[in-house]
């Protein structure tokens, strides 16, 4: 399996991202629940090295968003609406 | 548990789970049942790295995935503070477990060849506009001569893997015996150099609003 090489732009910024102030991928891991759960609650709410760091973890961002996507089913459980698809 | 027939509170969940008996199995049950949803839920959303995986291959992958998540948590029960609900706590090993796993599964029969030097002018966009392929051959090369001079040979090597090879980092962490924090630490210190040395050379401005965006 190999993939086509990624356009030159996404390799620069990736490449020059600015992730300071630095959070460790396990810092990110202890406080994900939290950032996700007030994120969907307030759309406000900001934490820098959160945000940061997982514009700069593919890895990190791709929990975030499967954490945030497992939160709105729930939500919508406990509302009463039809769930999204379930899997 | 309470018996109104609810969904657990944070209290009940984690009193349940550390209690003897039948409340502890039910417990149990419940929790497996919501990890199994969480992993079942994040493999659906990676299926696509793994794709010769058929329904009953995915299904199996969940199942174990939810398997060790359980164990997981029932580990790190101790470590749950109640700054999230406590199914999103849980929710995350099954996420992270599965995350893990698939990735190793996609990249278990690729080799991994850490690079020296960066390509970044073959990237080009052949297909653009003579002057938008000046522009963008002038940054590859800056980009390219920053990677050479101002990284350390272990930077380069491991932001050429992860950035322009596009591997794992836990994928990467594992074949090098290192961990997710330290090539993510790596990665995080080559950035702020590769920005420094662009700068000074004038380069950073073309790209600056959108990374900061």
């Amino acid at each position: 399996m190999t993939s086509p090489p990624p356009p030159l732009a996404d390799v620069v910024e990736a490449l020059t991202k600015d992730t300071d102030p630095y959070l460790s991928c396990d810092e990110c891991f202890d406080a994900i629940c939290a950032y996700v759960e007030r994120s969907a609650a307030d759309e406000g709410y900001d934490d820098e090295a959160m945000r940061k760091h997982l514009l700069g973890c593919p890895a990190c961002a791709d929990e975030a968003v499967a954490l945030a996507e497992l939160g709105g089913a729930d939500a919508a459980l406990v509302r009463g609406s039809p769930p999204g698809p379930r899997h | 548990m309470n018996n109104s027939g609810a969904a657990p509170s944070d209290e009940e969940w984690v009193a349940d789970l550390t209690a003897d008996g039948p409340a502890g199995e039910a417990a149990l049950r419940r929790l497996h049942e919501i990890l199994l949803r969480a992993s079942r839920h994040q493999v659906w959303r990676l299926r696509g790295m793994l794709p010769h995986a058929g329904p009953e291959d995915l299904s199996d992958l969940a199942l174990a995935i939810a398997d060790e998540a359980t164990v997981s948590v029932l580990r790190r029960l101790d470590s749950f503070e109640g700054r999230s609900r406590f199914s999103t706590w849980a929710y995350k090993f099954a996420v992270y477990q599965a995350g893990v796993e698939i990735r190793k599964q996609a990249w278990r029969h690729r080799e991994i060849a850490l690079s020296d030097h960066a390509d970044l002018v073959g990237l080009v966009d052949r297909g653009s506009s003579p002057a938008e392929l000046l522009e963008a051959t002038e940054l590859a090369r800056a980009v390219e001569q920053a990677i050479d001079t101002a990284l350390t040979p272990h930077q380069r090597r491991i932001a050429l893997a992860l950035v322009v090879d596009e591997v794992p980092i836990d994928v990467l962490a594992e074949r090098l015996g290192t961990t997710r924090n330290a090539l993510y630490k790596t990665l995080h210190d080559a950035r702020r150099r590769l920005r420094t040395a662009l700068a000074d050379c004038g380069h950073l401005d073309s790209f600056s609003d959108r990374s900061s965006a």
